[in-house]
């Protein structure tokens, strides 16, 4: 039956087929007999075919739904960012933040800007906090009897589990008569503080004592023998008109200095309309970004720094009729030079004394600014932070105690004393029977513990804190704790007391209930919590401060060590005490002075290089004692010669990020305290090479200050004012060429692009140069929001370094007396871009909103755009940056949870591509759909703000459309201090530069 | 064919008209000789010297492929590049290949174009190492690239990306620049060897050989009407070569002088550059010749006075790149542009000045020894001046790109630059390349224009009547080919 259907079938196709292929074949085509068919070999074919286009047409691809979640998390909308207000604490300085959360994972963190101490500013430490929420290295599991020094050992436990096991060695331990000691960092947290009363009230036998990583007890002891408080003053620099700071790097590794920055930078943009500012004075012997900041540097040695203050105080105490100190005085006349700017000052004075330095000074420098009149409500010393006592003090006690083997259990809480200690130190806390951790990662000191606990990190915790302006701020989780059974100090404690006494903690079953009573109970409403909640602090009073008992002098004599060559030991710029040391985005965080990256080095003056008989990146051993630690020389303009300066917080062990870069000088301090030691430096044949991210400092490059130079080169590309200058109208001159028009002019050059008019937004940034600090909170805050991978020692070495900003600091002055001004490089987005005209395949492109535009997916890679940037902004991605520098740290490409500290809004480059600086465009399109949401045709100025804008806590950065005249970076732009750099070329950068202004002339009366 | 062999004719030396000039081909071989001579060198069984010679340069070239998938593979990063400095050996071995590359198609078409007869001895193997050199010149924008899986991007095709190339970047005309030059040289090349590979192909006896001789001859018969097409081909190559000789390198100078670099972007770079590539081009073939000359024992063919001329070339175009130098050296300071002036200084006594007056010493005073006629035809001191001048060559890509990138605008993100052992191997590499081909060229392709050295055979001047009869015999057919 089906044959003859099939063949009429065929019949008819190939009836049909044959008039579209128009092929008669009948008659005249031979047809073999044995293949005689109705269907033709053409015919078939051209069936085949259609039955071949007819089966492709109609495949296609299965459909799958999207399908949302049926219980969508409160708010959560994909795609959408939340923001959570929190704090970040760091020593005992709060920082109130408010914390970009995506599809439920912080991505972003910013100062909250609701908050007066920090006003949405932030640092590059706290921008680098989010690094180490997310640090690949992090303490899983809680690991108990683990055998110290054996990785893997132990075995896994819950947090119940281990708590019940700490109760049981803690009631063994009192049993034996022994102490048990809780060592936790410095904090500010009120819930802490209690909890550690609850401590020592029902765990028997037990203390809480704060051990800091580094100790700086001179300001605490001071401020409790003049004024009876157990804290410090912090100024408001915004109030002071004449600052004179004693070796005080105020403005970078002290603690507060983001606060202090603020008000600093806030003095430091004279106008036309309001031409004034404060004036600096830094006496100080090492070259700190603080000190390169200053309108005038007194450069002397630091055992002249007590008589320097014994001399100021003397002079200001002989104006006010105070009684005058008999201790020795130095650079008398130049004290009293500084005392009469400061009496001129009068109460608008201050004198800051580096926190490193001994109480005396601390002491005498209170003083002063008492006699000034500058401390108390109103003034510029308003504000208190609390300490929590002398800490040399606790660490001898606590000594003692180990030493006679009174101690039975030790649990140390985010506190590395294996690091940090002495050898004696480290010796007797391994007698210890039980030891504890509770830290991130497996630090050193995890190490000799037979349990470690996983710490949660402060944005996995709930907290609270005080800041020094009495403001009381809540830390709230942003995220669960990565690792399941990570604890917070406060439910470790809180978890500790209920082990013992059940009723002390209120009965509350669960750590937050306990912490939501008290918080309440402090507050006073369930309104009060939400409003704590949503703001992220209560505003507060500090605490008042008392009369100045000036008595209190005579306890202190001057005491500063002193020798021709006096080491400094104080934190380091980026990895701080040593506390951050294992988070790349610090650890490869340029030195704002050196420039060096990774490791710590020995900087001296080149004189003293030169008399040590050594160059840059030679090794020298230097001996304090039986210590000695082997460090790279880097000479640096602007030192005495009788000072050599390192810092803290390299020379880890632990870590694999950190560890093996620089060395620990802890070993050569008295037990991590700060200051200056007498130490023996001596010259080595080694050497060791530092990655330095900048190598030349001379806008004029000339042989005053590079003896190899070339070439005398003077290039105007930095631009430095004095007030009087400024005030008097001088004009900021850029070259000119000789063969420009008659009068020395450029007559107007050609362009790429004729008359493009910019519509729409016009993308612009203006940097004030003037408030700049160089404190690379913008390198840091770009590199979280821009996805920037590090890169490694090694690839810093080779000019490789991915920062899509950079801080270039050029020398003004002379090699004896430098100053410095710092110009923050990034993407001008040239109008005029040379790059977009040499790529052959358009992967950089101009939008019409004045933006240079980087298309990573086009790039091929010829690195000609790189090669004809003027500025030498763009990076290129030499090799797998992300999977690299991770493969050969932690052997995994893609070293989880980091993948979750990505913007998602940010594409991750891969290798071969060109990438830099997009004027966070992620921000501006943001900004565009929330104007045109609202109805607005515009972004309305201030609603885009860059991420280095947003961090800079100088607030030196301005970003907005210049189309619109209203905007402030439009009106900065008109500023008479603005200048473009290498404007000769007519590139014509979106970035406008407001020159230096320095302010040389005396305060008077 | 003709079988006669030749004795010696010492009159040719007596019509002083003709010889007053020494004779383009010594040892007055008959047609035969000539083909024979040649064509024996693709027939002989290769031997144990050659074959060391072409493993020793294939292990190299080996290495240097090695090293480019290690690059590909890993990432620019394995080079010396940094922030600063974009570009640093792979577009300075770019520019030294293609200025290599320029001689070959000077030598062949102007001077044919000139009618200068001596470019027969060296036209064919100047010709193979432009083809060659242009490889290993192409090799390195190709895998300089950061993903070298897209360049095809710069090739401007419809695709549905809608993208299309920037025509504005220097990057785009070198694309068009490189392969037409390329191919135009290949054309070139091919056709003036297919009356050669067609003797060849009459020649062998070995049956694969002549098999592909035969297709690569297409059919070359030598008839009147063949040479007739032939010699109009070949003449309107020639004159399209000429002007790609200077379109190249100035193409490829606008790479640099495009941008806006201080010590890039400077106008006298065209001409300069061209003037750059004949000299290292014409030091190069000098170079391959006098191996040649020796390894291959074509004395006679490749003469002392050949030898001498491009010596004379050498030191005409050594002195223009020193005019240029001083030039550019004077016009920075005149210009009181102080970056251009920084650079120049930079140059000549900053971290690169080691490069700066290698290339000095090299180039402009090295072929100083040239005004001496004795020198001139010293064939050891002239091997070393042309390899001096090969090196100096090179630094002057070097520094034209590195000291010019090193120092540039801001002094804060000036750096240095230096090759890792990637980037040597992959130089090495080209080298290794280039000899590789250039033995196999030697081996199996007519290495000297047969039928244009036999065009210059005193047999062939058609004027030669007094001596017509002693000739006669024992040259019966003035044909540039010998057909079997």
């Amino acid at each position: 039956m089906a044959e003859p259907i099939q063949h009429e079938l065929m019949q008819q196709a190939l009836e049909h087929f044959s008039s579209v292929v128009g092929e008669e074949s009948s008659e005249h085509e031979y047809v073999p007999p044995m293949l005689e068919s109705p269907l033709s070999r053409r015919s078939f074919m051209a069936m085949l075919s259609a039955a071949m286009a007819v089966t492709a047409a109609a495949c296609r691809r299965p459909d799958y739904k999207l399908v949302p979640a049926v219980k969508n998390p409160e708010y959560a909308i994909p795609g959408v960012p939340l923001y959570y207000s929190t704090c970040y604490m760091h020593k005992n300085v709060v920082h109130p933040l408010l914390v970009r959360v995506r599809e439920g994972r912080p991505v972003k963190v910013e100062g909250n800007d609701l908050h007066p101490i920090v006003g949405g500013k932030s640092s590059a430490l706290i921008q680098a906090t989010l690094f180490e929420l997310y640090d690949p290295e992090r303490i899983r599991p809680i690991l108990v009897g683990r055998r110290p020094g054996v990785i893997p050992s132990g075995n896994y436990s819950t947090p119940q589990n281990a708590l019940a096991k700490i109760a049981e060695s803690i009631r063994q331990s009192a049993a034996e008569g022994k102490l048990t000691r809780i060592l936790i960092a410095e904090h500010c947290s009120p819930m802490i503080e209690k909890l550690a009363a609850l401590v020592a009230q029902h765990v028997p036998n037990t203390a809480v004592t704060v051990l800091p990583w580094a100790i700086a007890d001179g300001a605490a002891e001071a401020t409790a023998a003049l004024f009876g408080l157990d804290a410090t003053l912090v100024p408001n620099l915004e109030r002071a008109d004449v600052v004179v700071s004693i070796d005080a790097d105020f403005l970078g590794t002290e603690r507060n200095s983001l606060f202090m920055t603020r008000g600093f930078a806030a003095r430091r943009r004279p106008t036309k309309q309001q031409p004034t500012m404060n004036r600096f004075i830094a006496v100080e012997g090492r070259y700190s970004q603080t000190g390169a900041a200053a309108d005038e540097r007194i450069i002397i040695h630091p055992s002249q720094y007590e008589g320097f203050l014994t001399a100021l105080y003397n002079a200001i105490a002989r104006a006010k009729g105070a009684r005058a100190l008999a201790h020795p005085t130095s650079n008398v006349q130049r004290a009293e030079a500084v005392a009469r700017e400061l009496l001129a000052a009068g109460e608008r004075g201050c004198v800051l004394v580096g926190e490193h330095l001994t109480a005396y000074a601390h002491a005498v420098g209170l003083a002063i600014n008492w006699l000034l009149g500058s401390i108390g409500t109103g003034k510029v010393f308003e504000h208190v932070l609390p300490m929590s006592g002398a800490k040399r003090a606790a660490l001898a006690t606590l000594r003692d105690d180990l030493r006679n083997d009174r101690v039975g259990v030790v649990l140390m809480s985010n506190v590395n004393p294996m690091y940090t200690g002495d050898e004696e130190l480290r010796t007797l806390l391994q007698r210890v029977p039980h030891r504890i951790a509770h830290s991130l990662i497996d630090d050193e000191t995890a190490l000799i513990c037979s349990i470690t606990i996983p710490a949660a990190h402060q944005y996995e915790s709930w907290g609270d804190a005080v800041a020094f302006d009495g403001s009381y701020c809540i830390q709230q989780p942003l995220i669960a704790p990565l690792p399941l059974t990570a604890l917070s100090l406060g439910e470790l404690l809180f978890g500790l007391v209920k082990e013992f006494n059940p009723d002390a903690v209120g009965g509350a079953e669960k750590y937050f209930d306990f912490f939501k009573q008290t918080v309440l109970a402090r507050i006073g409403s369930e309104s009060a919590w939400e409003e704590l909640l949503r703001k992220g602090f209560l505003p507060g009073q500090p605490t008042p401060i008392p009369s100045a008992n000036l008595a209190g002098l005579d306890r202190f004599t001057p005491t500063l060590a002193v020798s021709d060559l006096a080491l400094l030991v104080v934190p380091s710029s980026s990895v701080d005490d040593g506390s951050h040391a294992n988070n790349p985005w610090l650890l490869e965080c340029p030195d704002p002075v050196t420039k060096h990256t990774w490791e710590n080095v020995a900087v001296m003056s080149k004189r003293t290089a030169e008399k040590l008989g050594v160059h840059d990146e030679d090794i020298v051993r230097i001996t304090i004692g039986n210590a000695a630690v082997e460090l790279p020389v880097l000479t640096q303009y602007g030192m005495h010669d009788g000072v050599v300066v390192t810092t803290l917080g390299y020379g880890r062990q632990a870590g694999k990020v950190g560890a093996g870069f620089g060395q620990n000088v802890y070993p050569l301090t008295a037990s991590g305290a700060l200051g200056y030691y007498a130490a023996a430096v001596t010259k080595t044949d080694t050497r060791s090479p530092i990655a330095r991210t900048q190598k030349y400092f001379h806008s004029q490059f000339t042989k005053q200050w590079e003896p190899d130079a070339p070439a005398d080169a003077f290039r105007p590309i930095v631009h430095e004012l004095t007030l009087d200058e400024f005030k008097a109208g001088k004009e900021i001159k850029g070259i000119e060429f000789p063969s420009a028009g008659r009068d020395g002019r450029f007559e107007i050059p050609l362009n790429i692009v004729e008359g493009y008019q910019y519509k729409g937004h016009r993308w612009g940034m203006v940097i004030d140069l003037s408030a700049c600090t160089g404190c690379n909170a913008c390198v840091v805050a770009c590199e979280s929001e821009n996805n920037i991978p590090p890169v490694g020692k090694d690839q810093v070495m080779r000019g490789r370094v991915m920062h899509w900003i950079r801080l270039d600091r050029y020398y003004l002055g002379t090699p004896e007396d430098p100053r410095s001004v710092v110009e923050p490089m990034l993407c001008q987005h040239c109008e005029n871009a040379p790059c977009e005209n040499v790529c052959p395949v358009a992967a950089t492109v101009h939008s019409p909103e004045g933006l240079n535009e980087m298309v990573y997916n086009r790039c091929v890679g010829t690195r000609y755009c790189l090669n004809n940037c003027p500025y030498k902004v763009r990076r290129f991605n030499f090799l797998a940056y992300f999977q690299r520098f991770y493969k050969e740290r932690l052997g995994t490409e893609q070293p989880h949870p980091l993948d979750l500290a990505m913007n998602p809004d940010v594409t991750v480059r891969m290798r071969g591509v060109m990438e830099k600086c997009t004027f966070c465009v992620q921000r501006i399109n943001e900004a565009k759909y929330h104007a045109k949401d609202n109805g607005h045709a515009r972004v309305p100025d201030g609603a885009v703000q860059t991420a280095c804008e947003q961090a800079c806590p100088a607030s030196a950065i301005t970003f907005g459309n210049l189309n619109d005249s209203g905007s402030r970076v439009a009106q900065l732009r008109q500023s008479e201090r603005s200048f473009l750099v290498l404007e000769e070329l007519n590139v014509r950068p979106s970035v406008t530069y407001l020159a230096k202004v320095r302010n040389t002339t005396p305060a008077a009366v | 064919m003709a079988t006669v062999t030749t004795a010696h004719h010492p009159t040719m030396h007596v019509d002083g008209l003709r010889h007053e000039r020494e004779p383009l081909v010594l040892g007055e071989p008959t047609l035969h000789d000539i083909t024979a001579k040649i064509a024996h060198i693709a027939e002989d069984k290769p031997t144990p010297k050659y074959l060391l010679a072409l493993s020793f340069t294939a292990a190299i070239a080996a290495w240097g492929v090695g090293c480019i998938l290690y690059t590909i593979l890993t990432g620019i990063g394995v080079w010396g590049l940094n922030n600063p400095i974009g570009w640093g050996w792979d577009i300075t071995n770019f520019v030294f290949w293609i200025g290599i590359g320029h001689a070959g198609t000077l030598i062949s078409a102007i001077l044919f174009l000139f009618r200068q007869k001596w470019r027969t001895a060296i036209n064919r193997s100047a010709e193979a190492m432009t083809i060659f050199a242009v490889i290993c010149a192409g090799l390195f924008p190709l895998i300089h690239v950061g993903r070298i899986w897209f360049a095809y991007w710069l090739i401007p095709y419809p695709n549905q990306m809608q993208m299309w190339t920037n025509f504005r970047s220097p990057l785009e005309w070198d694309v068009f620049a490189v392969s037409t030059y390329l191919t135009v040289s290949l054309i070139f090349w091919f056709l003036g060897m297919v009356p050669d590979l067609a003797s060849l192909r009459d020649f062998v006896k070995n049956k694969v050989a002549k098999r592909i001789y035969s297709l690569f001859s297409l059919g070359w018969s030598g008839s009147m009407r063949h040479w007739h097409h032939y010699e109009m081909a070949y003449l309107i190559l020639a004159g399209l070569s000429t002007p790609l000789v200077l379109s190249v390198h100035s193409v490829v100078s606008l790479d640099f002088t495009a941008g806006i670099l201080p010590g890039w972007h400077t106008t006298i770079f065209p001409p300069y550059f061209v003037a750059g590539a004949i000299f290292s081009g014409f030091a190069m073939v000098m170079t391959l010749l006098v191996i040649a000359r020796e390894v291959l024992d074509l004395k006679e063919y490749v003469t002392l006075k050949h030898l001498e001329n491009m010596n004379k070339i050498i030191l005409a175009t050594g002195m223009m790149v020193g005019y240029a130098y001083a030039m550019e050296f004077f016009i920075a300071q005149y210009s009181g542009n102080p970056y251009e002036a920084f650079v120049f200084i930079n140059r000549a006594t900053g971290d690169y000045a080691w490069a700066y007056w290698t290339m000095v010493l090299c180039n402009v005073v090295s072929p100083q020894v040239f005004w001496s006629r004795r020198l001139r035809r010293n064939v050891p001191l002239m091997f070393i001046i042309s390899i001096l001048v090969n090196i100096g060559m090179w630094f002057e890509r070097f520094t034209i790109i590195a000291t010019s990138l090193h120092h540039d605008f801001l002094p804060a993100s000036w750096g240095y630059y230096t090759p890792t052992w990637v980037e040597v191997s992959i130089f090495a590499g080209t080298f290794g390349i280039f000899l590789t081909l250039f033995l196999l060229f030697a081996k199996y392709i007519p290495v000297i224009a047969i039928a244009e050295v036999k065009a210059i055979l005193p047999t062939a001047q058609p004027h030669h009547h007094a001596h017509a009869a002693a000739h006669a015999p024992e040259h019966p057919q003035v044909q540039p080919t010998q057909t079997a």
